[in-house]
């Protein structure tokens, strides 16, 4: 069924722009499969490419105590092949990936045991010989396994890098290529999502390790929101990052990793999305032939029901790392579909927007801070945080600069903005969507985005008429209920040689 | 000692497979081959058909295509001022007259107003400057589309320059750099600049070597020099009129005299700085950068070092680097190589990758290693031709988007190369032989002559390092080719 999406008064939310009401129409199709699969296709031929998206309805917000990283790892493992893919002969593969998963078995039964203060005195040695026996047989597996195939078969006719992103409620893989690619792109696309193959599990685990390496351990302000993040919550999987703790990417085995993937991969518990320059027809025809087969399952069974408790006052932490000193104050908010959630973006954009705002005018400009950002992040499906994150300007000290920030918060709750200001971060907010409409891409996350959260692709309307009743009042409320000492999470980072005057 | 044996023969093991596996060909990528078979219906989009270029009285081209179907009008001007064009001012002053645009704004509209008129107006303005180019972004709703070519055309004829914004400006850029440089990766990029291009402006590009010696008079000099009509071009794509939007071009870009032929900067002399060079970080991962500075002699040579950059590392997860580093013996999240062939200065090949302390040296020997696969011509006929058809069949990829359509002519004028830069591009690339390729990596990829920079906990790993040159500790002895580019002791 092909429908027309308007965009009805998307010029009406400013005032300045209601003069012109425009209309866009968007042509989108959409439709399900029989295995629960959901599909949104918009053709556009404005260039010989499409984009194309499958969102699987998985996160680390998924994750529970002793997996935590696993949605993670799943993604880097979903791209190792299938039992055609990467392979000479999968056969040959499956004794040495059985011999590799024993011999893991075994590393994990001793670690257990040097907990339990039963382990054997030689457990370290035996362990190291154990990782060093699996390597030996990874790299047997390699006789037979074509390195990087996908990869390389991909590139090979015309795609771009295939790409894939893992946050808290949702793991995306996005590609996009040349229009006469689409039915090599469903056939691949639709055989991982059947039937991945899980080889070199041990050594990408290794890469996952560098990547949290690279991407947190090195990285001041990464270790900073990691810390910040477990304080934050007590309850909640959002209290880990995504990358997961190095101690359970440690243990993962793989057929933890392959249930996962059962669960969680299931055409019933992903969206798929398309976007460019293909004929609707032929795309659904594609779509149906390879991804109409493969087996829905329990998804019920995948939705977390651990709620976070009430915080009952603030709470605090610091952290010594060798950089500059900062510090994120959070507090908790609602999640995207409550009718609040645009307000929470509105303070985002009135506080750190550009040179208009207030962390410009009364932080940075002033020298209080180097830099100030805020953040909602994507914490969407259940109660996130609301961050403000600032480094300190040369000789500031941390106490001075958190009082600023809350100033500001404090701000928001006594005195209303001004209409100019709020319109103008209604505005910024139209035209943030309105470029992520143009763009391919973004266009298919905000589909995507729409389907899950609100079961309508479109939502994006909803968003608009949300935004657009949005008053000064509701910035007064929602700063007034929401930023509290109470409700509020405060991390330092303080370099060594200050932290103990510091504490 | 067991140990050290059986690393030993599993790394042996490795490269006993990757020698034999190359050549093989999966069942799966068979198929992903021939379901991709057809031909691709497209050609390479055509001036007065695809697009219009219009020019202004003073002669600034006008790269145009509309696209109705949402209400945005987007604006790209592009801006021969980059960092290369800094000969006779002191070193960062394009950096800073960039960045002194966008904090300024004009006579006329201050920066807090034109800040409000495109928030208001939904719009959005980035100005940024790089090696060559300085890039002005814009997009706005297109009801307010002479709002936003009169913020633009403002900017780029008056802008109202104050010393009360450099000051601010300069001490941001210290800031931000000092905030920056707590990245090791970027550090050690920082410090390979510097090594590499020693006082060439490519060389302090990432760090905030000589920005306080920038006066007003120099950023008003500069832009004076470099933002007028001659290095100047547009790009406009979204729902517009392309003689409107002209119209009010004239009105507002006024005062500059008309487009003249430019001044390009000159190429330095090679210059070559080989050794290991360390930094000592306590962190439990190391950077790694090396390479050597080089250039694309000319336009057929182009699409060779093209093609030996995507299979060394530029092509990612189907790159040699990817490929055995990551991939195969697990020992980096991100390893691959630049070579950009679109400078104006003098190129380099750099290779980078980050990999914790102990695996340091045996990923800097994987790396050399398939360095040194590319210049002995070790590499086979199969993993040849999928570089080649990748190549071929991603060079529509750069047409992804209007606004990439209208980027890759308008780099042609930049770049002073003929349209037949492109309309041969397939044809030069399906044609390289693999003698080529090998050529083309001796020339190029000489470990001799490269530049390694370390930076982490390098105190386990000197002793190991040293097969790989000379040592020098970068906090204590810098070998300088001219003495007064020291980087800075660190913090």
């Amino acid at each position: 069924m092909k429908r027309q999406v308007l965009i009805a008064g998307l010029i009406a939310v400013s005032l300045a722009m209601a003069a012109a009401a425009d209309i866009i129409n968007i042509p989108v199709k959409t439709f399900s499969l029989e295995n629960g699969l959901e599909v949104i296709l918009v053709p556009r031929h404005d260039t010989p490419i499409v984009h194309s998206l499958i969102r699987y309805k998985v996160g680390s917000a998924n994750e529970t105590n002793g997996i935590t990283g696993i949605s993670h790892m799943l993604e880097h493992m979903m791209f190792k092949g299938t039992k055609e893919i990467q392979t000479l002969n999968f056969e040959l593969e499956l004794p040495l990936m059985e011999k590799q998963d024993e011999l893991f078995n075994e590393v994990l039964r001793l670690r257990r045991l040097k907990v339990l203060g039963r382990a054997p005195s030689d457990a370290d040695a035996r362990i190291e010989v154990l990782l060093l026996k699996i390597k030996g047989l990874s790299a047997s597996q390699k006789l037979v396994t074509v390195q990087n195939d996908l990869d390389v078969a991909t590139f090979q006719v015309g795609f771009a890098r295939l790409g894939a992103d893992t946050s808290f409620d949702r793991t995306h893989y996005m590609e996009y290529f040349p229009s006469n690619c689409l039915e090599a792109w469903a056939y691949f696309e639709s055989a991982r999502m059947r039937e991945p193959f899980f080889r070199e599990f041990h050594s990408e685990r290794d890469v996952v390790l560098e990547e949290r390496r690279q991407t947190t351990e090195t990285q001041p302000e990464a270790v900073l929101f990691e810390n910040f993040l477990a304080a934050a919550y007590t309850a909640h999987p959002y209290q880990w990052d995504v990358i997961g703790w190095r101690a359970d990417l440690e243990n993962l085995t793989r057929q933890d990793v392959a249930d996962y993937h059962r669960l969680y991969y299931a055409p019933n518990n992903a969206i798929l999305v398309l976007v460019g320059d293909f004929q609707t027809d032929q795309a659904e025809g594609l779509i149906r032939k390879y991804f109409g087969k493969i087996p829905r399952q329990d998804i019920t069974k995948s939705v977390t029901l651990t709620a976070e408790t009430v915080q009952l006052g603030e709470r605090r932490l610091t952290v010594s790392q060798d950089a500059t000193p900062r510090l994120i104050i959070g507090f908790h908010r609602c999640p995207v579909t409550h009718p609040d959630y645009p307000v929470f973006e509105m303070i985002d954009t009135l506080l750190s927007q550009g040179r208009t705002s207030a962390f410009y005018k009364e932080l940075i400009r002033p020298g209080l801070a180097a830099d100030v950002r805020t953040g909602i992040w994507e914490m969407k499906r259940y109660p996130g945080l609301f961050t403000v994150t600032a480094v300190a300007g040369d000789g500031v000290e941390l106490p001075q600069l958190e009082a600023a920030v809350l100033d500001q918060l404090h701000k928001l709750k006594e005195q209303p903005v001004s209409r100019r200001e709020l319109e103008e971060s209604r505005s910024f907010l139209t035209g943030r969507l309105l470029r992520q409409l143009r763009d391919g891409e973004a266009l298919a996350v905000l589909l995507a985005e729409g389907r899950d959260f609100f079961n309508d692709p479109t939502a994006f309307n909803l968003y608009l008429s949300r935004l657009q009743s949005v008053d000064t009042g509701d910035i007064q409320r929602v700063a007034r209920a929401w930023f509290t000492p109470d409700n509020r999470t405060v991390a330092w980072l303080v370099p060594p040689a200050k932290e103990r005057s510091v504490k | 000692m067991i140990a050290r044996v059986l690393i030993t023969v599993a790394a042996g093991l490795a490269l006993v497979s990757s020698l034999s596996a190359d050549e093989a060909v999966s069942r799966g990528s068979r198929t992903i081959a021939r379901l991709a078979a057809a031909p691709l219906h497209w050609k390479l989009p055509v001036e007065g058909q695809d697009y219009q270029v219009l020019r202004s009285k003073a002669g600034v081209p006008f790269y145009c295509r509309s696209d109705r179907s949402i209400p945005l009008l987007s604006i790209r001007a592009v801006v021969r001022a980059g960092a290369v064009f800094e000969a006779g001012y002191p070193p960062q002053v394009a950096r800073v007259t960039a960045r002194m645009l966008r904090e300024c704004g004009s006579e006329g509209m201050t920066v807090e107003k034109l800040d409000s008129l495109l928030n208001y107006y939904a719009g959005n303005l980035d100005i940024e400057c790089g090696p060559d180019l300085a890039t002005i972004q814009a997009t706005i709703h297109s009801n307010q589309a002479d709002t936003l070519i009169e913020i633009i055309a403002r900017l780029l004829a008056r802008p109202a320059f104050t010393q009360e914004r450099l000051d601010y400006v300069i001490q941001r850029i210290r800031t931000e750099e000092d905030t920056a440089a707590e990245d090791p990766f970027y550090l050690c990029g920082r410090k390979f600049q510097q090594l590499l291009y020693a006082n060439h402006p490519y060389g302090y590009l990432r760090s905030a070597d000589g920005v306080d010696k920038v006066t007003l008079t120099e950023v008003q000099r500069y832009f004076v020099s470099c933002y007028g009509p001659t290095g100047l071009a547009l790009i406009v794509t979204g729902d517009f009129d392309a003689s409107r939007v002209l119209k009010k071009w004239e009105e507002f870009y006024t005062g500059h005299p008309p487009a003249r032929e430019l001044t390009m900067p000159s190429v330095p002399e090679r210059h070559d700085r080989p050794g290991v060079f360390l930094l000592q970080k306590n962190i439990n991962q190391s950077s790694i950068y090396f390479g050597c500075q080089s250039v694309a002699e000319d336009l057929s040579d182009i699409h060779r070092v093209h093609l030996l950059n995507h299979m060394v590392g530029g092509s990612s997860f189907a790159s040699r680097f990817t490929q055995q580093v990551r991939d195969r013996e697990g020992l980096a999240y991100r390893v691959d190589s630049i070579f950009d062939t679109d400078v104006l200065g003098r190129s380099a090949f750099v290779a980078r990758c980050r990999t914790k302390t102990d695996t340091t040296i045996r990923a800097l020997d994987a790396m050399l290693w398939i360095i040194g696969l590319f210049r002995d011509g070790k590499i086979g006929e199969t993993e040849f031709m999928a570089g080649v058809s990748g190549l071929k069949n991603g060079f529509v990829k750069r047409f992804a988007t209007v606004e990439d359509v209208l980027a890759n002519f308008l780099m042609l004028n930049i770049l002073n190369r003929p349209c037949s830069y492109l309309e041969d591009y397939q044809a030069r690339a399906g044609s390289i032989t693999r003698t080529q390729l090998q050529e083309t990596a001796r020339k190029y990829l000489d470990p001799a002559r490269m530049t390694f920079v370390v930076v982490g906990d390098v105190r386990e790993i000197e002793s190991g390092l040293k097969k790989f040159g000379t040592i020098y500790r970068l906090n204590e002895t810098v070998p300088a080719s001219r003495p007064e580019r020291q980087p800075p002791p660190e913090r």
